[in-house]
């Protein structure tokens, strides 16, 4: 039980500085980018996580706990992009900040649905390896 | 270094804490309460780190809130609503989430100490 919250914590922290990295790298001019990419991306990654059913217990729980739990949700963020949509529309760029919500909510969706076509292909390709004596 | 190392234990202690208060919260039929509160609360005392600078801002903004809240998991639940054919639960969710996050991120900035 410890190590699987443990497992969670690894991978928060490995999400967290991938995050912290990209937006250190992406200067966000007006739009905020590098939280709209990393949102956009970890929901795609989660899907296809989710997706897998790998048949030996314990890499299960560790895709689930580190890749799932951890990692893709360390990666995203939701209070960086609360705060960063009032923000904008603080800052009179209301069109802007109406925008980034509209296209983050939609296209994160999109993205979640993406990653689990994806992952139900690649678990079509594993699973037959997986199954070999 | 420090301040590393301090992002590294906050974004592992916010990620612990998303998944317990998870675990207790997300009720079985499907409404994650849990990843609600979370994104909630901590869009909110984000908010009020609106005028705190680095390297305080990195460890407790970027490091600890950062990893409590969470979009993957909120773009997974409503998927898995819909996917449950509870089209007005997962439809609720999405707004409900958007919708309070955001007021609770306004609420944080506006009573930020300066």
């Amino acid at each position: 039980m410890v190590k699987r919250y443990a497992l969670v914590g690894l991978g928060g922290m490995a999400g967290a500085s991938i995050r912290w990295a990209v937006s250190s790298v992406i200067h966000s001019t007006n739009f905020p980018w590098s939280i709209f990419l990393v949102n956009l991306i970890g929901s795609c990654a989660l899907g296809l996580i989710l997706a897998q059913e790998l048949s030996h217990p314990k890499a299960r729980l560790w895709l689930h706990d580190f890749g799932g739990i951890g990692f893709c949700g360390g990666l995203t963020t939701m209070s960086s992009f609360a705060t960063g949509a009032v923000i904008l529309g603080d800052g009179g760029q209301m069109t802007l900040a109406v925008e980034y919500v509209l296209s983050m909510m939609f296209s994160g969706l999109v993205a979640m649905l993406l990653g689990a076509a994806l992952g139900h292909q690649i678990k079509a390709l594993v699973q037959p390896l997986e199954e070999q004596p | 270094m420090i301040t590393a190392l301090a992002f590294l234990f906050m974004a592992a202690l916010g990620a612990i804490m998303r998944a317990l208060i998870g675990k207790s919260l997300n009720r079985t039929d499907g409404l994650a309460l849990g990843t609600l509160g979370v994104n909630v609360v901590g869009s909110f005392l984000l908010g009020l780190l609106h005028n705190v600078t680095a390297p305080t801002i990195t460890v407790l903004g970027v490091g600890f809130l950062g990893s409590l809240t969470t979009y993957s998991s909120f773009t997974r639940d409503a998927i898995a609503l819909f996917e449950l054919r509870r089209v007005a639960l997962s439809s609720f969710y999405v707004v409900s989430t958007v919708t309070i996050c955001l007021a609770a991120a306004y609420a944080g900035i506006h009573l930020a100490p300066t």
